[in-house]
């Protein structure tokens, strides 16, 4: 739908596409910017579900994720989006690709069995992040463990379902890929890893026993994990070891980039923002000019971030 | 003819014939002590009956009772939990916040002596001091929450700082706590019927309020006081609108001493001006008690009519006087020229009177109950004054009589004037306007004041353009206390309502609260909606709390058993946005403000939406809220503007062509109308004033009442020409005849109506300016336009040659005819 508010009402994410800014949120808006974030133009969007997830791996090419299981697909820098996946066909693909798996593997019929009381409980799944390594290959991960990868641009996708340490079948609330490796996070305090030769995602569990809302990669080794609370965890061997970095506010942590300059940005949903010139040992808060609740947060040039939540779009600077 | 030659000059009443007469003028005044008796006695029991009157005010009196959206808020209304009656009181510290123990101290009594207010429904009153103001948490554990109001509260610093710590949890920054922390809101549901089944007494709730208010905001030495209360909600709206309308009782002193200065000027007679103010007080009596007896009382708006019942009371009676001052004067005894004067005016009267009915009887075409009952007290108000004022007041002064003096003067006066001395200098100058050139001036100035009058007209608005509670002045104290409010929490008092209707139990279908949602964000586009909030956000913000406060689950997911579960949540916190059979949903949009492009705009987004995503299962129907009233309201307005305009014109024109059997008089008579109304339109352009329920009846009181100086004037000049008289000799006559009595009786209603200028009450000011306006102008307009008018358009209806100069039909003809034959003489030697 036409809106004279996409850009003032929620967004969940945003990221940039080269040098222009695409963000999205819920009701199947989608803004984009190539001023750094000083006006913005409404995508056209053929669904209305809520987006939540965004990922450029290219300036042109770009896929969206969010509710009804829809996968989206933009080869114009976001301007224009097509669907590639739902969450009915979603399951669809992964009942039938559990099923010719056969009846002898255990693992295969279990996750079979996952899978179909998904769809009897009704509804459809929806998928809470994506991450695209080229314009070829990229996952889409969402609830009860379901992750789905394709190699041809979104054309076709293979779940992945069966290559994750997952055994009590969490929400996976977010993917990100740093020095060649995949990482996942979710619930339970719980984050994966891919490496580049791996097949699978295996545990790297942190400290923490509530729920992980996002990644954010730092260096090729160094990454931040953060969610709920206040809390976040910091690893400087890919994940091995978790530290907890203290943070002034209980607020849940939502979302956070590394400018150009390394200094390190986290959001909240309290509407503070924390940075950090040390690869995240520590933060301080800034003051924002205008807060509201942040849920997603993408780095510009010049000290600036690109802020998406509540209120829609909003431009701060950091420095 | 028989009745002129009844009219002489009889200083004896044995000499008079008491079987002359019409059936009526013996029956009345062969039995004048039997009349006297009986007025007597019904004036004692109306005013034994008045003892009951109350002033109210309804606001479902107010509300176009047939229009489909209203018919669907009334309907709904007792489930739309948000948008129930509320008052809503803030406490604000004035040096400082609101964690003060000495201000949360007070803050607490003053919870307390509201929750025990007759009408407070106790269970839902909401301040950071009642139990049911939760805070919740998301945390590792899942949900944690509790009362605001720390349970081991004592006013300690410690728990102070609980007090704080949980404020902040709770979210009720901007609801219940301002956005800067220094004041905080005690939201009171009312319950519409007390236990007993009395209906909820506004005007006392009120008080009991401001008492609160006094009670706590006064420093008793007078210095700057440490707490301010503001207080909203129709309750206390309706209460300060009773407050004002006793006090524009008051006025109706002022309206009465005002006409009794006029009067007295007019006749210089004590005598008289007692007389007809007495009749024209009994004539209010007699209305407000038969209101009383018919079950009725005052309201806001009726309240006009005891004040132009009196007016028009005095005015009628002012022209009984006028012609028996003239008998007395020339030596007819009191009797006699009372019942000369009743034989004389008694038909006009009852003409004119009539013409002032089909006024008020037009407004009944408005489906508004306060503009119907104002029609129904209006004609029951001129009924009674066809007893009083034209048959009582004449048999009155029978007994009475004028002083002589006072009549010889009106005599003198009267001569006076026909030569062009005094205040005859202003007659003969309107006699001037008969005359080519100041009638083409006159014409020519009117043309262009009706041009410039109509482009400004174009730009009226329908409804009230000001901000807050329209009803009051914008500088009222609730206004002001409105705007306090709304700057400082996150409320506007301008909500627009759609009512999602579906079977029991299915306001929690996933689908329908999707539609919900794309309602609520389609009235969300429109320019002029602030924001827009529906039982979708609580779900969303819901799911997002139960996913550990996720924002990426702020959604309104299409599992129904993740939905089932927020639905519950909201059943059990008695959420606004659902009622208890979860059959009902209301869609709040918030407007900007209440101007009628921005209502057009919502309700015209808002039934395309119902027209398109209607289904059996799920109506969207429009529309509740106060914005949603207004729209309605409006709608109304607009058209029965349209309507009213019409049928007043259209009886006008008829009552005139009646009258006068020329197209041409008609022309003459309705063209000064218009021009006051076009005016009159500009005027409220001028003055920021919309057509709203309160103007509405204005233009049909004024053009109802206008045309009554056209018909005295018009008829009389008419018959002099018919005579064969010129038009400025019978435009002269026709002056000198009524013209008194056209100035007179302009003066005297808008001084009825002037006073309200200074009403409390925005739409009784609006009224009254809008009167006196229309009063005075249509009497110009008539002095004015009706000669230059009729040099154009009547100059034919003088017909021959004055033959037989004893047919003059004017009863007063003889001094005026010798007059006038001694000027045409002396015209004739020059």
């Amino acid at each position: 739908m036409r809106s004279r508010l996409a850009a003032r009402s929620p967004l969940l994410a945003v990221t940039d596409a080269g040098r222009r800014f695409v963000a999205v949120g819920i009701r199947g808006q989608a803004v984009l910017s190539d001023d750094g974030g000083r006006t913005w133009a409404q995508a056209t969007v053929p669904v209305s579900s809520d987006l939540v997830a965004v990922s450029f791996p290219t300036e042109k090419t770009g896929w969206a994720v969010g509710h009804g299981g829809v996968v989206l697909k933009s080869t114009d820098g976001g301007a224009t989006w097509v669907k590639q996946f739902d969450g009915r066909h979603a399951s669809e693909v992964a009942v039938g690709y559990f099923e010719k798996r056969g009846a002898d593997d255990a693992a295969a019929q279990q996750l079979l069995a996952d899978e179909k009381s998904l769809v009897d409980a009704g509804g459809t799944q929806p998928f809470l992040d994506v991450y695209f390594i080229n314009e070829q290959t990229g996952f889409v991960v969402g609830t009860f463990n379901r992750i789905f990868r394709t190699d041809d641009g979104g054309t076709t996708w293979v779940p992945w379902m069966d290559r994750t340490d997952n055994p009590k079948g969490l929400h996976f609330n977010a993917i990100a890929g740093s020095g060649g490796n995949i990482y996942l996070a979710g619930e339970q305090g719980m984050v994966w890893r891919l490496g580049p030769d791996s097949k699978r995602f295996v545990a790297l569990p942190t400290p923490y026993s509530g729920t992980l809302f996002g990644l954010l990669p730092i260096s090729p080794t160094t990454l931040l994990t953060f969610g709920m609370r206040g809390s976040v965890f910091r690893s400087e061997d890919a994940g091995g070891a978790w530290k907890r970095v203290e943070m002034a506010s209980l607020a849940g942590v939502t979302s956070g980039a590394v400018l150009p300059d390394g200094m390190v940005v986290l959001v909240t949903q309290a509407g503070t923002m924390e940075v950090s010139r040390d690869q995240g040992r520590k933060f301080t808060p800034v003051k924002p000019a205008q807060p509201m609740s942040y849920f997603g947060v993408s780095a510009g040039a010049n000290g600036q971030v690109m802020l998406a939540g509540a209120e829609g779009m909003r431009v701060e600077t950091v420095r | 003819m028989s009745e002129s030659q009844a009219l002489q000059v009889i200083s004896d009443p044995k000499d008079f014939d008491d079987k002359s007469g019409n059936i009526v003028e013996r029956l009345i005044f062969n039995h004048r002590l039997v009349l006297v008796a009986i007025c007597v006695l019904l004036t004692g029991f109306f005013a034994f009956q008045m003892r009951g009157l109350v002033v109210s005010a309804s606001f479902d009196k107010m509300l176009p009772q047939s229009h489909p959206y209203i018919k669907n808020y009334i309907e709904n209304r007792g489930q739309l939990r948000g948008l129930g009656d509320s008052v809503r009181v803030v406490v604000e510290n004035t040096s400082g916040d609101i964690y003060d123990p000495e201000f949360l101290a007070t803050f607490a009594k003053i919870n307390d002596e509201i929750l025990v207010l007759p009408g407070v429904d106790r269970a839902w009153m909401k301040s950071i001091f009642t139990p049911v103001v939760r805070w919740i948490e998301v945390t590792e554990e899942g949900f944690k929450g509790g009362p605001v109001l720390p349970t081991d509260y004592n006013g300690s610093v410690k728990s102070i700082d609980d007090l704080r710590i949980n404020v902040g949890r709770a979210g009720v920054a901007g609801t219940l706590v301002s956005n800067d922390y220094s004041s905080s809101m005690i939201v009171v549901p009312l319950l519409p019927v007390d236990a007993a089944g009395n209906p909820l007494d506004y005007h006392k709730l009120s008080a009991a309020l401001e008492n609160i208010r006094t009670k706590y905001t006064q420093a008793a030495d007078g210095s700057q006081p440490k707490m301010r209360m503001y207080i909203i909600g129709f309750a206390k709206m309706a209460g300060d609108l009773i407050d004002g309308l006793q006090k524009v009782m008051t006025f109706f002193l002022l309206a009465a001493a005002v006409a009794a200065v006029v009067i007295y000027m007019f006749t210089r007679c004590v005598r008289s001006t007692v007389l007809v103010l007495a009749c024209s007080l009994i004539a209010v009596i007699w209305q407000l008690g038969s209101l009383v007896s018919l079950g009725h009382g005052l309201d806001p708006f009726s309240i006009l009519v005891p004040f132009l019942v009196f007016a028009i009371g005095v005015s009628h009676g002012a022209q009984k006087m006028n012609g028996i001052m003239q008998d007395v004067g020339r030596g007819t005894h009191k009797w006699v020229a009372a019942r000369y004067t009743f034989r004389r005016l008694f038909m006009a009267g009852v003409t004119a009177l009539l013409a002032d009915v089909v006024g008020f009887a037009v407004l009944m075409v408005i489906d508004i109950p306060v503009i119907r009952e104002l029609a129904m007290t209006a004609s029951l108000g001129v009924g009674v004054l066809i007893f009083t004022n034209l048959i009582l007041l004449p048999v009155l002064l029978s007994y009475v009589g004028v002083s002589p003096a006072a009549a010889a003067r009106s005599l003198a006066e009267e001569n006076d004037e026909e030569k062009g001395r005094g205040i005859g200098v202003v007659w003969r100058l309107l006699d001037k306007f008969t005359e080519r050139r100041w009638a083409t001036v006159a014409v020519a100035v009117s043309v262009v004041l009706g041009v410039l009058g109509y482009y400004g007209s174009l730009d009226l608005k329908v409804g009230d353009l000001d901000a807050g509670a329209p009803e009051l002045r914008p500088d009222s104290r609730y206004n002001r206390d409105n705007a306090f409010i709304t700057g400082n929490y996150r409320i506007s008092s301008d909500v627009f309502a759609v009512m999602v209707k579906t079977p029991p139990d299915m306001c929690r279908d996933w689908q329908n609260i999707a539609e919900i949602d794309r309602l609520s964000w389609t009235l969300e586009q429109v320019p002029g909606v602030q924001r827009s909030t529906s039982l979708a956000d609580t779900v969303r913000s819901y799911i997002a709390g139960s996913s550990e406060g996720n924002p990426k689950w702020f959604t309104v997911a299409d599992t129904q058993s993740i939905v089932d579960a927020q639905i519950n949540n909201a059943l059990a916190w008695n959420s606004e946005f659902l009622n208890n059979l979860c059959s009902l949903s209301p869609v709040l949009a918030y407007l900007a403000d209440h101007k009628a492009e921005t209502l057009d705009a919502v309700v015209e987004a808002a039934s395309a939406f119902a027209a398109k995503h209607d289904t059996d299962e799920r109506k969207f129907l429009l529309a509740a809220g106060s914005s949603g009233i207004d729209a309605a309201t409006n709608i109304v307005v607009r058209e029965a503007n349209r309507t009213m305009l019409l049928y007043v014109y259209a009886s006008v024109v008829l009552l005139c062509a009646i009258a006068f059997r020329s197209w041409r008089a008609v022309v003459v008579a309705v063209l000064p109308l218009i021009l006051t109304s076009v005016l009159a339109e500009a005027l409220m352009v001028k003055l920021g004033i919309g057509v709203k329920v309160a103007t509405l009846p204005v233009v049909a009181l004024g053009v109802g009442i206008g045309v009554d100086y056209a018909l005295y004037l018009l008829s009389v000049q008419l018959a002099q020409q018919r005579l064969g008289y010129s038009l400025g000799e019978a435009y002269r006559r026709a002056v000198a005849f009524t013209g008194k009595v056209v100035a007179l009786v302009g003066v005297t209603l808008a001084a009825g109506v002037v006073t309200w200028a200074w009403s409390p009450i925005k739409f009784q000011a609006d009224m009254g300016i809008l009167l006196t306006f229309m009063f005075l102008w249509n009497m110009l307009g008539a002095l004015i336009l009706i000669p230059a008018l009729s040099h154009f358009l009547l100059q034919g209806e003088t017909r021959g040659r004055v033959t037989r100069p004893d047919e003059a039909t004017l009863p007063d003809e003889a001094p005026l005819r010798k007059e006038a034959t001694v000027r045409k003489e002396a015209l004739a030697d020059v």
